[in-house]
Order: structure tokens, then C-alpha cells, then sequence
């Protein structure tokens, strides 16, 4: 058994904490993603023994990937997020830039309810009103995906590439999909 | 009819305002011509009925292939104000390539020519040559004007999707310029054949020493060829670099945005559980839930202060507990002790607490077999046993123990 040299590891309580909360952290977080960043290989293998996977991110920030199920939390974050892509896509906006636009997003803006097709995807997921919008945005804000600045808007962090990343994962199954032959055609190929 | 370029440049001189705005709208049918006329034309101007028959006269607008009431400009004209403008439609590689083929064939021409000698057929061939290799590099210039205020477009255009923009890039860069990479590429085929073409035209500069014009002629043939293949290669690259990094970032929002519709339209049918979301992201929700809160905690420990329990209600008589008599895990280490080794550990077992429960004879037993107290073994020369008990027997194999080790 290694034993892990623990000594001025002052954060990791507070790491602790907020990782096993869901949090993401990224450089926004200062000293505790820096304290990640330099030691990552003993916080990782110090979180393992505990039974917790800390995943570093290539776009720069760290969580821990669990594989309990959160309920319809993070259907939502998820929803929210593919009807912001869609719409910013539509609207021809370049969407990394628009994502992660440092001023930020109004909350007044959001168009999840503008549009009926919209409106029923976040049905779907249970928040389909203004109040379980900002619920919604709330959630995010607890786990690392955004920040609010000011009353009434918002910014993503880094973080978010996961949803993004979620969206190229939801395609390369639908291109899988229609790459794979149907039984019959494999049947017939056979 | 032949046209006095005098005669067509002065109409367009004074008439620019009228053909540019034929050439923002492509097609306008006879009243609208008329209106054009009538508003653009200025004081001291002949009649609009005069500039409206000048303008067909001159072949600056002619009557449109696909309606007799429709009117465009000339194709002509409509070259002349692209390239004026710097918005020449791209050409595609078939049409680059049909002139290097030209070329190619011209260069064959004048090879056979510099070998006969022949300088009237060389002088042909240079002619040709020169004109096609002008054609090229106009092509590859207007290519490049045409890519370069494509990609400005897309960058500005508001009403076209991630998806529909990347649509539009792709074609460019497949159809346009991934094709010309080959052709400009070193050892590609436009560098094979004009470095041939540059071959034919050195022997042809040494063979017609003698020949001063032609000589000439071969120089400045050299010359174009030279420039018009750096201009390809340049245009080409700067072509390259000005879509590059909008075909991948075009590239790249449209799969996000492709994923994001997939995912919503199979939300739309399926609902959310298809896509198993929670799954993929995998967010740790670890929460102290349902624990109180330090306030809440304070709080009812403020209400208990002054508390005073009620004494509970003395128990009644109650019944005495049930006889379980347990063969402790130290009083069987004792026992094994003393009695090692032991052939049977459960004849052991059974004789040495005959009053038991049998539960308690095989707990015992059990955590003899599972070496609690040391190895035990199986004689090889064993049979299976009988047990007797109160009500039937059990059947085991006999266990031995030699000692008692832990």
C-alpha cells in the first residue's frame, strides 16, 4: 500500500467538499484549482482509494465523474444547454465564441420558451416556466457550469465544454447508428 | 456588329450608376429598365428612349436566355464589372483544367516546332501559349478574390444556420479548392506539365538564337509562365488560409449544432431517457441530505433547554429470556486446545456440548472449516460419516485438527 504524503495539503477539505458536491473547478476557482492542477496525480489517487474518480479535463478543469444516477438534475442542465446550441447555431452565431462570451448571457433572453418545439423538450425534462429556468440556472451555478454576473445575467465556464462535448457524443451515435446495417441487411449481406 | 470601344467605355462612363445597379439585380424586365433609365439619368444626358436603345445596341444588356421579356447584362460586361468590383465567380477546376490542357497541347506544338526549327509554327504556338497561361493566372486571381469575399460573407451573414454556412464552405473547399491543391502541388500534375512547358521554351530561347523576336518571344512566354505559376501557388495559399480556419470552426459548430437538434428532436419522440444523460455526464450529486442544518440543530437544542424528562413507565414483570446457550468462540479455542489433535472435529463438537442446539454444533463447526484456529484437513483414507441426532443424523466428511495455531 502507498502511503500518499498528505502534509500542507491545506485544501483538501474544501476540495473534498465541493468535488463530492458535483462541483466543477476550473481556474475561475483560484487556489483550489490550482492546488488540483499541481498535485493532481495525488489528488487522484488519494480521491480513489476514497472510491471517487477526479477526472481532469482537457479544456482545464477538474470533477468528479460518478456513476450514480442524479435524477432529473442533470437531464435538465442538459436540455437547457441543446436548445441554447440550437438556437445560437440557427442564428448563425459562431458558437464557441457566443458559449463562452466573457459578458455573458441575459437571463431575459434565454429563448427556451420562445419557440413551441422548445418549449416541449424542457417540458420533457420537468422545467418548462420561468421559475424552473432560473432553478435550473441556479443548478448550474452550483456545480461549476456558470457564473453569475450581475442580477441578471450569466457567463459559462470552462466546464460547459462537457455539454458540448455531449453534443458530439449524441451525433458520432446518431452517424453510428446509421452506419450500422439493419438486421434484415445484415441477414441478407450474410 | 463590332463596337467602337470608344463609343461602348464613354456609355459606360456615363451610365454607371444605371449598369451597376443591372448588375446588383441580375435580371430586370422592360419597365423596370425604363424606371432604371428615368432615375438615374442626369442633366444634359441624351433621352432615356435614346441611352435604352444605346444600351442593347452597345451589348451591354441583352434580352435573357430564359424569358424574351427579361433583360441581363452581357456576359462581357458582367466579367468586366467583376473583376472591376473584385467579384469574380469562382471557376471551377474543370475549367482551370481545360486550359492547362491547352497548354499542355500548345507546349507539345511548340516542342515539335523548336525540334523542326520551324519559327513561324513556334511563333503560332507562343501566341497561344501566352494567352492561355494569362487565362490561368486571371482564373486563379479571380478565384481567390471570389474565396476571399465568400468567406467574408459567411463570417457576416446573420441568416444562414451553423449548418447551411458550413454547407456552403465545404463546397468551396471541395469543389474549389482541394482540386487546385493538386494542381499546384509540387509534384503535382500542373508542376509536371509546366515544368516540361519551361523545358520546351529554354531549348527554344537556345535554337532560335539567330532569331531575335522569336528569341524574345520564348523570353517573355518564360517569364509569363514563371509568374503565373507563383501567383497560382500564392493564390491558392491565401485562398487556403482564408477558409481554413472558417471550414473548421464551421466544421466543428455544426456538429455541436447537429448533436444538440439530434438530441432535442429524439426528446421530442422518445422523451429523455433514450439518450441516458445521466449516464454520460455523470455529476456527482454526494449530498448530506436530510441532515439538520447547524442552525436547525441550535435551535432545538434551545427548545430543550429547561427540558425535564418524564421518568418512564416501570417495566412489568416480564418473561425470563430464552434459553440460547452459544458455544462462545473462546470456549471452543479452549476445548480444540486441550483435545488436539482431533481426528473428528465434529464427533468432537457433538460430544463435547451434547446439550446444544445443533445451530450452535454447526456454527461451531463451521468456524473450525473455515480455519479460524488453524488449518484442518480431509484424511485421504475417509469415509463419509453419520451423524446421530436427536431427530435424524447429519452427513459430513470427517475434519481433522491437528492444532490450534491462531
Amino acid at each position: 500500500m502507498t502511503l500518499l504524503n498528505l502534509e500542507g495539503k491545506h485544501h483538501l477539505p474544501e476540495l473534498f467538499d465541493k468535488l463530492r458536491s458535483g462541483r466543477h473547478l476550473s481556474a475561475d476557482d483560484g487556489p483550489l484549482f490550482l492546488a488540483l492542477r499541481i498535485d493532481y496525480l495525488t489528488y487522484r489517487t488519494l480521491f480513489e482509494a476514497l472510491g471517487f474518480d477526479l477526472i481532469a479535463h482537457e479544456r482545464g478543469f477538474y470533477y468528479f465523474r460518478s456513476t450514480d444516477e442524479l435524477g432529473k438534475e442533470a437531464t435538465q442542465l442538459a436540455v437547457f444547454f441543446f436548445v441554447l446550441v440550437e438556437a445560437w447555431g440557427d442564428a448563425g452565431k459562431d458558437l464557441a465564441a457566443t458559449v463562452f462570451d466573457p459578458a455573458g448571457h441575459s437571463v431575459s433572453d434565454l429563448p427556451h420558451l420562445g419557440r413551441d418545439s422548445w418549449r416541449r423538450c424542457m417540458a420533457e425534462a420537468g422545467a418548462d416556466n420561468v421559475d424552473d429556468l432560473t432553478k435550473v440556472l441556479q443548478r448550474m451555478d452550483r456545480l461549476g457550469f456558470t457564473e453569475r454576473v450581475g442580477n441578471e445575467r450569466f457567463r459559462f465556464r470552462p466546464p460547459a465544454w462537457r455539454f458540448l462535448d455531449l453534443c458530439l457524443e449524441v451525433l458520432a451515435d446518431s452517424e453510428r447508428k446509421q452506419d450500422a446495417p439493419g438486421i434484415g441487411e445484415e441477414e441478407s449481406a450474410c | 456588329m463590332a463596337v467602337a470601344p470608344q463609343t461602348f467605355f464613354r456609355f459606360i462612363a456615363d451610365n454607371t450608376e444605371l449598369v451597376m445597379v443591372i448588375y446588383e439585380r441580375g435580371t430586370v424586365d422592360e419597365a423596370e429598365l425604363q424606371a432604371l433609365i428615368a432615375r438615374h439619368r442626369t442633366e444634359g444626358q441624351p433621352a432615356s428612349e435614346h441611352i435604352r436603345r444605346q444600351i442593347e445596341e452597345l451589348g451591354v444588356v441583352e434580352r435573357a436566355a430564359h424569358a424574351d421579356a427579361a433583360l441581363e447584362l452581357s456576359q462581357p460586361v458582367v466579367e468586366l464589372l467583376s473583376w472591376l468590383t473584385r467579384r469574380q465567380r469562382l471557376s471551377s477546376a474543370t475549367i482551370l483544367r481545360a486550359y492547362l490542357d491547352d497548354i499542355g497541347s500548345t507546349g507539345r506544338d511548340l516542342g515539335d516546332a523548336v525540334r523542326r526549327g520551324d519559327s513561324s509554327a513556334a511563333a503560332l504556338a507562343l501566341r497561344e501559349l501566352d494567352g492561355n497561361i494569362e487565362k490561368v493566372r486571371v482564373l486563379s486571381e479571380g478565384n481567390r478574390e471570389s474565396v476571399v469575399s465568400e468567406a467574408q460573407n459567411l463570417r457576416s451573414a446573420s441568416d444562414l444556420s451553423s449548418v447551411d454556412r458550413f454547407a456552403t464552405v465545404r463546397r468551396l473547399w471541395e469543389r474549389h479548392l482541394q482540386p487546385l491543391r493538386q494542381l499546384v502541388s509540387v509534384h503535382g500534375e500542373m508542376e509536371q506539365l509546366l515544368d516540361r512547358l519551361q523545358g520546351t521554351l529554354d531549348d527554344g530561347e537556345r535554337r532560335f538564337l539567330a532569331h531575335g523576336a522569336l528569341q524574345q518571344g520564348f523570353i517573355r512566354t518564360a517569364a509569363r509562365l514563371s509568374r503565373m505559376r507563383r501567383t497560382a501557388a500564392e493564390d491558392h495559399h491565401a485562398a487556403v488560409s482564408e477558409i481554413a480556419p472558417l471550414y473548421e470552426q464551421l466544421r466543428r459548430d455544426s456538429r455541436w449544432l447537429l448533436g444538440a437538434s439530434k438530441a432535442l428532436a429524439q426528446i421530442r419522440t422518445a422523451g429523455t431517457d433514450p439518450l441516458t444523460i445521466d449516464q454520460r455526464l455523470g455529476l456527482t450529486g454526494w449530498r448530506t441530505r436530510h441532515l439538520m442544518s447547524d442552525e436547525k440543530l441550535r435551535a432545538r437544542f434551545a427548545s430543550l433547554v429547561g427540558y425535564e424528562a418524564i421518568p418512564p413507565e416501570p417495566i412489568g414483570s416480564s418473561p425470563p429470556p430464552p434459553d440460547m446457550p452459544l458455544i462462545t468462540q473462546d470456549s471452543l479455542r479452549g476445548a480444540l486446545g486441550d483435545s488436539v489433535p482431533i481426528e473428528d472435529v465434529l464427533a468432537f463438537i457433538l460430544a463435547r456440548w451434547p446439550t446444544h442446539p445443533l445451530t450452535a454444533h454447526l456454527r461451531a463447526f463451521g468456524l473450525v472449516t473455515g480455519g479460524t484456529f488453524g488449518p484442518v484437513q480431509v484424511p485421504h483414507d475417509t469415509q463419509l460419516q453419520h451423524y446421530p441426532m436427536e431427530r435424524g443424523h447429519i452427513e459430513a466428511w470427517p475434519i481433522k485438527l491437528r492444532e490450534v495455531t491462531t
